[in-house]
């Protein structure tokens, strides 16, 4: 089951939204996904041909999601989800969920779920995908959505359950 | 949207199932900055049945 608390790492610094890294954040969030136990099933993109803005399932669009890395289109993000087979709503019942946009990476997962794992080796994969410049590592409640905290749209103080574990220079 | 009572205007986002939480932030950031000063926090509410 779920943590209600996600452990979120989240770094900021430079992404080209044309880059020729889109393809090797796919395997790598993949495989993040995997070395924290759960299975990669579902992604979002937003690419000059691909902007649904909805979570579609790797089984049957995982082709789409490829043809559009291939064609070098310009990519805002790509987010990779663990979601449970009888998810509710993707925005809050994820278990993972890995995120390279154009402000940030960020690695959201149950808190319980980093216990077992090699957090610099975790830092240092994220690091590959984004010119670092600055991180944290902080806990929020799920239902606070940390991915509006990542994306700097409120304050912190305006997080209940926020609570920062490090800062990563 | 609500609209306190300093001016300022919140706004939130119920989302549906498919939703991608990084699309709704990032429209309701593009308010803000329409918003100007007048923009207040943002919120996805998780409603629970």
């Amino acid at each position: 089951m779920s943590d209600q608390t996600l452990r979120i790492i989240t770094l900021y610094g430079d992404i080209k939204t044309n880059d020729d890294k889109w393809g090797l954040w796919y395997n790598d969030a993949k495989n993040i996904v995997k070395l924290l136990g759960y299975e990669p099933n579902y992604f979002s993109i937003d690419s000059t041909t691909f902007k649904s803005g909805k979570v579609m399932s790797l089984k049957r669009s995982e082709k789409k999601l490829l043809k559009s890395i291939d064609a070098g289109d310009e990519i805002r993000w790509i987010t990779i989800y663990s979601l449970p087979i009888d998810y509710r709503v993707a925005s809050f019942d994820y278990d993972v969920l890995l995120i390279r946009g154009t402000e940030h990476v960020s690695l959201l997962a149950n808190v319980s779920d980093f216990k077992n794992t090699n957090e610099e080796m975790l830092l240092d994969s994220l690091k590959q995908h984004i010119a670092f410049k600055y991180g944290e590592i902080y806990d929020m409640d799920r239902d606070e959505c940390p991915l509006i905290y990542a994306s700097k749209a409120n304050p912190p103080s305006s997080f209940k359950t926020l609570k920062v574990i490090k800062n990563i220079q | 949207m609500g609209v306190r009572k300093d001016g300022k205007i919140d706004q939130v986002e119920v989302p549906s199932k498919t939703d991608d939480p990084q699309k709704l932030v990032d429209r309701m950031k593009q308010n803000q900055q329409t918003l100007g000063d007048k923009a207040g926090d943002i919120r996805i509410r998780n409603i629970k049945k």
